[in-house]
């Protein structure tokens, strides 16, 4: 019985990393996006008591309230950014973290449920990249991608966590993954990576300027080369 | 009443791409097997079938050419001239169109009907002599097993000359069958230019070849508006893939007598409609591995890619004097694509040497779809 519902979980997690793959780059926050419960869920009052929920259900719970605070915590940082002084800016982003904290937590919940849960890995590895723990955000990354190598969200934010941790040869390894089999992430990357030249040329890390302008200049290579060259989907839409 | 005895389905084939490419389109009735591509594969290297027995699919799709044969026109197995070159194989899987100009033909299946079957030209001149080509692929020892393995169900379709339910599987129909699905493993994406793209390998194009890149790709020169993408051709159709209507020009090769005309036996897609407006048009063809496909155009009429290039530098072909005279710059049949542009020498070798970099020489050195070796006989030399 265990093992049906898990298959379940599985299928509809794999339904919606197709799902996910489709979705355009802005929609795209973290990786994951709410699933149904797998089967099962609570009645309506009047009717027949629910069986109590397999711990795949649990773990899809946890995992969908995370989805949410992860939503929250991603809209305060979007008003922290746009906010008009510092002290507003450094109060919204201090609530952000709060709620990244929180939706930590319930990740967590999920993957304790449920170990199998890729996408409860990933978007745990998100939130943890988004307070700043990078080791901590690498290996629920790494894990996720022990069960689901496919899974292209969560190579394009370990190699975020990467780019926190200066480690610019792995992101680089990352995004030529990418571009090779989803090039709506590997562009997202590129946009990241240029984004992380930028913050490193304002506060620099443990790279020598040298380093960084030598990966800046692969960012802008990599950039004319996909300029170049059209995805598969973009020959769909080309005007011929 | 003898039912057949029901077969499993074959497993599913596994396809080995290169990165970027997308999973090929396969018609619903005839899916890709192992044993379809081993027979088609063996089909394609055959002289058997040819009407006169001296004659294979691959005496004008050499491997080593990128599948072309490196004449301006192919010569069918009685030596008649075809009015145009033969098209590369190359990534022939995802064409939207086949062959140079006829928007019809879209399954491999179908093409490969016109090479065995035509008479104007003849090419390997099957035509009349079915039976007589098919009792020499069942007297061999080799084709009645492999047939078997590929089409266990035996029986040809209703378009084939056996009659329904005939359980002999060595049918005109599933030789077609069998070549298009080998055709459909004629991928190739391993050039250094790939390197480049898709293993960062940075070193794999010379600098020029890099600066001819930059050319390439570039607005003022404009040829990735007709060659582009994993196939640098045109449309391309692969599986999940909306259909993309097939696209044709007119590049101002020939101009003849002031009005755009082309010669007679090479109207371009004229040919099929009938319409002013397509005379002299014919398919972007690939530019993979085009170093190894000389001559080119789809008559054959330019020797060299420094040609070609000065060809679409001055915005169409001046034939100043002969039957085919005329200044194809002038030509009011030219796609608006073909307006000329200025490049100095190093830029045109700098192009040269770009296109150059499109070469796949595992492609073209790949054991897999080489000619096979025939059992209890010596590999053959490979056909000429």
């Amino acid at each position: 019985m265990k093992k049906v519902a898990h298959s379940k979980v599985v299928r509809i997690a794999l339904l919606i990393g197709v799902v996910f793959a489709l979705l355009p780059g802005d929609l795209r926050a973290s990786g994951g996006s709410p699933m149904p419960r797998p089967s099962g869920g609570s009645s309506s009052s009047g009717m027949p008591a629910a069986p109590p929920k397999t711990p795949e259900e649990q773990a899809v719970d946890y995992y969908n309230a995370g989805l949410k605070l992860r939503d929250k915590a991603l809209a305060l940082q979007k008003e922290a950014a746009q906010a008009s002084n510092e002290k507003d800016r450094a109060k919204l982003e201090k609530k952000a973290q709060q709620e990244f904290d929180k939706a930590i937590a319930q990740f967590r919940k999920a993957t304790e449920k449920n170990a199998m849960f890729h996408e409860a890995h990933s978007d745990l590895g998100f939130a943890l990249r988004k307070t700043g723990d990078y080791p901590a955000a690498l290996q629920a990354y790494d894990r996720a991608l022990s069960l689901a190598p496919a899974y292209t969200p969560a190579v394009e934010y370990r190699a975020e966590a990467y780019l926190g941790l200066d480690r610019v040869e792995d992101a680089k390894q990352a995004y030529m993954v990418l571009f090779a089999g989803d090039r709506g992430r590997a562009d997202e990357l590129l946009r990241a990576m240029k984004g992380w030249v930028e913050e490193r040329r304002a506060a620099p890390g443990s790279l020598t300027p040298d380093a960084l302008q030598e990966f800046s200049s692969w960012v802008t290579q990599r950039e004319e080369l996909a300029g170049q060259t059209p995805s598969v989907s973009e020959l769909q839409q080309r005007q011929w | 009443m003898v039912v057949p005895a029901a077969h499993p389905p074959p497993p599913a084939y596994e396809w080995r791409l290169p990165p970027g490419f997308p999973v090929p389109r396969v018609p619903a009735d005839n899916p890709m097997t192992t044993a379809k591509v081993d027979l088609g594969r063996r089909l394609f290297y055959e002289r058997a079938l040819s009407g006169n027995g001296t004659y294979a699919c691959a005496s004008c799709h050499r491997q080593e050419l990128a599948f072309t044969d490196g004449r301006a026109r192919a010569a069918g197995s009685t030596g008649e001239l075809h009015p145009r070159s033969a098209p590369s194989l190359a990534n022939v899987a995802y064409g939207a169109t086949l062959t140079w100009a006829d928007p019809r033909l879209t399954r491999l299946e179908d093409q490969a009907r016109i090479p065995m079957f035509n008479e104007h030209p003849v090419e390997l001149g099957l035509f009349g002599r079915e039976d007589e080509v098919l009792g020499r692929l069942r007297s061999d020892p080799d084709y009645p097993g492999m047939f078997a393995a590929a089409f266990p169900g035996g029986v040809a379709s209703s378009d084939d000359a056996a009659p329904p339910g005939d359980p002999d599987p060595v049918s005109v129909a599933n030789v077609v069958r069998a070549i298009a699905c080998f055709e459909r493993t004629l991928i190739s994406g391993d050039s250094p230019y790939d390197h480049l793209l898709y293993k960062d390998d940075a070193g794999a194009l010379s600098e020029s070849a890099k600066r001819g890149m930059r050319l390439f790709f570039s607005e003022r020169l404009h040829c990735s508006r007709c060659h582009v993408g994993f196939t640098f051709s045109g449309p391309v159709a692969f599986e999940g893939a909306r259909p993309i209507a097939p696209t044709f020009h007119n590049t101002g090769l020939y101009n003849l007598g002031g009005d755009g005309s082309y010669p007679e036996d090479n109207p371009g897609l004229y040919g099929i409609t009938g319409r002013a407006e397509d005379m002299g048009r014919f398919r972007a063809p690939t530019l993979r591995n085009i170093a190894l496909t000389a001559p080119y155009m789809h008559d054959g009429s330019i020797a060299t890619l420094a040609e070609v290039i000065e060809h679409y530098a001055r915005g169409g072909r001046l034939v100043s004097s002969g039957p085919y005279a005329g200044d194809g710059r002038d030509s009011q049949r030219k796609s608006d694509l073909v307006r000329g542009f200025d490049l100095d020498d190093r830029g045109k070798a700098d192009l040269v040497e770009f296109l150059k970099s499109l070469t796949d020489r595992s492609f073209v050195s790949d054991p897999r779809i080489a000619a096979p070796a025939r059992s209890g006989a010596p590999a053959p030399r490979g056909p000429r």
